[in-house]
């Protein structure tokens, strides 16, 4: 336990075999048992990767899966505040829909909205989190992982022995969060189910601060509940992971002006989610490696606007059903030190339906998409330390809509390529350039009156240099350098009037800049202490118009300046990391005015945490989160008021 | 005596010289030491909102000064710097009384009240307000709330006195003849799947004296997201009706009050309109995204001799617009006033044109500029 304190602050930079680190790679799904002749994930993997493993996890004062994410250089995380409120994951600003989110090997897809909202992941079941720019270097990937121009792999806790283990965490916001887990370890198989509840009344006092006066109220309406469980199965190659989401809550809406609280937001959601999904990998003689797996998944959605709860509002009531079904096959080769390719097929099919009591509204009823991408990679290592990774991808979607008319896209190719120099033990050197789209969604294509079918996808492309610099085990630097742009962004503009929005391709950004992560490690004889720093400069710029006054204004929530700083120090079995994040001025709209300033916004939070031994078998911890120390006034959206300080308190029992 | 005959003489003259000071350092309005009672024929300029974007709170009340051709942005919210929250949120329409300026702002769920030098006066809560029409010391405020209403408010004791149910979503209206004309446009109740399945508009006439709905005459129109345009003859209005997107396309009327009839249909819609000199201009030019082309059916309706012709400003002048989103016209020199709200939600434009449709000056507002009321003294 105490190796891995150190080891936790280390996992910074690309986890390539140069660093110890390899084994405890985490971008895999099945990596724990794969025994295979010769592992064909590249050596090679240069590429910025930052990850957060379990006792990172635990040590930071993090409750939820979006809160450790703001650990990454880079990253911004668009928080609607409170415990309920959506939590979207934005890299180098390029918007939540070009970060691929991939829950144990697989992508995570929204056919409709193109986000996954990371509120429904559960930290205590996340074994580690990591974020790739670009994508993985690996040959044995599917076509699937290629497709954003970053990836967030989630990885839940694979069980390592038979076992029960329970958690509680209460505190602020009446948060009463229960959680178990149950393993079965047992010769070649493993399992695991993990349950929980989350409740929240989302109640916290805010302020809002004006040259003038301050404005304080407390936030309703911003109650959570929520079931969520998950299964895990494992036998030699093959794991099954199941899940299953169940939720209601409040949405509190934006604090405007007004006279008492009669009209604030009563707007409710409900969420269902449930999917299953199995990969298997094996290998062949010869240095090949095959992956096939497949996923199944259901999700409903009804968002409520109720008159009778408030006379302010007119009636909306949609459900919305998601389905989707995907299959996929990667196979790789590798011959040799120096050469290995990997091709790999993957299909999807997405189905939507919504049904709608809402006055005024023409969505479409049902819509499908087929979607077939196919990646083919080639890497060289043509010795002295030097690594090419080449992919190309190619994405074909044809939809049907009970409209008739429904987009359908010809075969996109889109490249990546990557350069790395590893020849020296303390510094490794990389470069890579992406291509990469998103297509239009479901949203975007059908839910305005009058939508067009002819949108072109949204394309990015990123050109980054960078480099790693290791000390040993004690200090690690990893910094990087991007330019990156999009073009064809997707917008929606309401025209003549507030029913007919008009969507379209009608957008263009550029962005550069630079990510730098630090960490460092030092032992005192039993204790022991670990730092960790992250820097993002970030010059993203509107390039929409010329003709515009506001051309080149910076991009709306885009900081020019972001970063953290972790310390954490730890002695037998207690624990303490106290973090500082930052995130600088920003701007609501490209159009940079004082009105549309966002102020920049710190916050310093404390974790404290014992753990121990009860009895012979048991072990047990308690712990303590004090967020916000500082009780900051913050918003990362504007007019959503973030919580002030509020304290959280976590008991655990392992058997 | 005398002595204290004199010292109230010289308090009573200090008084009213310092009241007279701190009367002048009152807001910024030009002719503001004008002792006559308004005349309203003096034009110093005109009061204008940008309705802002929904959830950002940022809807303003700008004023733009006519004798030196200035515009002071953000003018309400600097002499108003104490007022929580600012104007609001979402800011829906604009009226002027002799003591008043007031303000709809539908996402804070208020009429704002405040005097003509911009001061805040009062703020009355009404749900989902829209449009908002004047008289004899009372607001009238449409609401769709609760199916559509209109609520009578009291400018002397700033509260809602009366209410009265009209048809559903109700938006422009108008008195004329001691009557008040609310016009239901029914646009939620509008069937965008192209179904058919539309209501009806229709226009509720509501007694002043009893504030009760006295008829509602329907026009056969659909969607009529619209104000009253008062015509020339101050009897009729003229009323736009949107379609529903597919098969039922954009339309004009013209409703005569006298006859309680629809006497005109134009086969185009008329989104803006504005009167002058005894004609009806006619303003609606949208960007298609379907043929990525300017839409425009701009015109000048002469009621007297029922004709049409062409509106002063060329189509070509609004290529650099992203969306026209209003028209007013100086009733003092012709000068034509085009908002743009551009992209919707950085800040828009209004730009001013001659009576001869040349383009004169562009003029910065906040956010939707959409709203505009003449500053007459």
């Amino acid at each position: 336990m105490i190796g891995a304190v150190i080891s936790i602050f280390l996992q910074l930079g690309p986890a390539g075999p140069a660093t110890p680190l390899f084994a405890h790679d985490t971008t895999s799904a099945v990596t724990d048992t794969v025994k295979a002749s010769r592992i064909i994930h590249i050596k090679s993997a240069a590429l910025p990767v930052a990850s957060l493993d379990r006792k990172t996890i635990e040590a930071l004062p993090a409750s939820s899966v979006a809160d450790a994410a703001r650990y990454f250089a880079g990253v911004q995380i668009k928080d609607y505040g409170g415990v309920g409120g959506l939590k979207t994951v934005n890299v180098r600003s390029l918007g939540a829909q070009h970060t691929g989110i991939y829950y144990n090997g697989i992508r995570m897809d929204n056919a409709q909205n193109g986000q996954v909202d990371l509120g429904r992941f559960s930290l205590d079941n996340l074994e580690s989190m990591t974020l790739y720019q670009a994508q993985k270097a690996e040959l044995l990937q599917p076509a699937s992982d290629l497709a954003s121009a970053a990836s967030v792999y989630l990885k839940t806790r694979a069980p390592e022995k038979t076992g029960l283990r329970a958690s509680l965490r209460t505190g602020a916001f009446g948060t009463v969060n229960p959680s178990g887990t149950v393993s079965y370890v047992k010769r070649d198989i493993k399992a695991s189910v993990n349950a929980g509840w989350l409740y929240s009344d989302g109640k916290y006092r805010f302020t809002f601060h004006e040259p003038a006066y301050d404005t304080t109220a407390t936030r309703t309406n911003g109650d959570i509940r929520a079931l969520h469980s998950e299964l895990y199965f494992n036998w030699k190659g093959l794991t099954v992971n199941a899940y299953g989401y169940k939720s209601e809550r409040g949405l509190p809406g934006p604090v405007v002006r007004r006279i008492s609280d009669q009209y604030s937001s009563k707007d409710r959601q409900w969420d269902r989610s449930a999917f299953i999904q199995a990969s298997w990998e094996t290998s062949f003689p010869g240095n090949w490696q095959l992956r096939i797996g497949g996923k199944f998944a259901r999700d409903y959605c009804r968002y409520l606007q109720d008159p009778t709860q408030n006379a302010a509002v007119m009636k909306v009531d949609n459900k919305y059903r998601q389905n989707e079904l995907y299959f996929y096959a990667a196979l790789a080769w590798r011959p040799s030190d120096w050469l290995g390719a990997g091709f790999s097929i993957d299909g999807r099919r997405n189905g939507f339906s919504s049904e709608s009591e809402t006055l005024a509204a023409a969505p479409v009823p049902w819509a499908k998409r087929l979607s077939g991408l196919t990646a083919a990679q080639i890497a060289v290592s043509p010795g002295c330390g030097w690594h090419i990774h080449t992919s190309l991808l190619s994405s074909v979607f044809k939809d049907k809509t009970s409209a008739g008319s429904a987009w359908k896209s010809r075969a996109k190719w889109t490249p990546t390529v990557i350069v790395s120099y590893e020849g020296l033990s303390w510094l490794k050197l990389r470069t890579f350039y992406k291509e990469i789209f998103r297509a239009p969604t479901f949203n975007d294509l059908y839910y305005s009156i009058g939508g067009r079918t002819n949108l072109s996808p949204e394309y990015s492309r990123q050109l980054d240099a960078g480099a790693d610099v290791s000390i040993g085990k004690v200090f690690k630097l990893s910094a990087d350098t991007y330019l990156a742009g999009i073009i064809n962004k997707i917008v929606a503009i309401p025209a003549a009037s507030q029913f007919r929005w008009s969507v379209i391709n009608y957008g263009k950004v550029r962005a550069k800049g630079v990510d730098v992560s630090a960490a460092a490690s030092v032992n005192i004889k039993e204790v022991e202490t670990s730092f960790r720093a992250t820097w993002s400069y970030e010059d993203s710029r509107d390039r929409t118009d010329k003709a515009s006054r506001w051309y080149g204004g910076r991009t709306a929530y885009s900081p020019l300046h972001s970063g953290s700083l972790v310390a954490a120090v730890g002695y037998k079995g207690l624990n303490a990391c106290v973090s500082w994040l930052y995130t600088g001025k920003r701007y609501t709209d490209a159009a940079n005015i004082p009105a549309n300033e966002l102020d920049p916004w710190y916050t310093t939070d404390l974790a404290m945490a014992w753990k121990g031994s009860i009895g012979k078998r048991a072990k047990g911890g308690i712990g303590v989160d004090i967020n916000n120390i500082f009780d900051q006034d913050y918003e990362v959206v504007t007019r959503y008021p973030m919580p002030g300080r509020h304290i959280l308190i976590k008991l655990t029992i392992e058997y | 005596m005398k002595n204290l005959t004199k010292y109230l003489l010289l308090a009573a003259m200090l008084f009213s010289a310092a009241t007279a000071c701190r009367k002048s350092h009152d807001p910024i309005l030009p002719g503001d030491d004008d002792e006559d009672p308004a005349d309203n024929t003096e034009l110093l300029g005109f009061y204008f909102v940008s309705e802002g974007q929904w959830g950002h709170n940022n809807a303003t009340l700008d004023y733009y000064n006519l004798q030196t051709y200035t515009m002071l942005n953000n003018w309400w919210a600097e002499i108003n710097p104490t007022v929580r929250g600012s104007l609001g949120d979402v800011a829906n329409d604009i009226a002027v009384t002799d003591e008043f300026v007031l303000v709809t702002v539908n996402a804070s769920n208020l009429l704002e009240i405040s005097e003509r030098g911009g001061r805040h006066v009062a703020a009355v809560e009404i749900p989902n307000c829209r449009m908002i029409a004047c008289d004899g010391g009372y607001a009238y405020v449409t609401s769709y709330a609760n199916d559509g209403y209109v609520a009578k408010v009291s400018l002397t004791r700033k509260q809602v006195e009366k209410t009265c149910a009209t048809g559903h979503e109700p938006e422009g209206l108008a008195i004329v003849d001691g009557k008040l004309y609310v016009l239901n446009s029914c646009s939620y109740h509008t069937d965008f799947t192209g179904g058919g399945n539309n209501e009806i508009a229709s226009i509720s006439v509501i007694d002043l004296d009893t504030f009760t709905e006295v008829d509602r005459v329907f026009l056969g129109i659909i969607n009529a997201y619209s104000p009253l345009t008062l015509m020339p003859d101050g009897k009729s209005f003229f009323i736009n009706s949107s379609g529903d997107y597919n098969g039922v396309a954009p339309c004009s009327i013209i409703y005569d009050t006298r006859t309680s009839a629809v006497v005109k249909t134009f086969g185009f819609g008329g989104t803006y309109a504005d009167v002058y000199d005894g004609k009806l201009y006619i303003f609606d030019t949208a960007f298609s995204y379907t043929t990525m082309d300017w839409v425009s059916s701009n015109c000048i309706y002469n009621p007297e001799t029922d004709t049409v012709s062409s509106f002063p400003v060329p189509v070509s002048a609004f290529a650099s617009f992203g969306a026209p989103s209003g028209v007013w016209i100086n009733p003092k020199d012709g000068d034509i006033y085009i908002a743009d709200k551009g992209n919707y939600t950085s800040p828009g434009s209004l730009y001013r044109f001659g009576k001869d449709g040349a383009l004169i000056s562009r003029i910065d507002t906040g956010v939707c500029p959409g709203h505009l009321a003449w500053d007459l003294r």
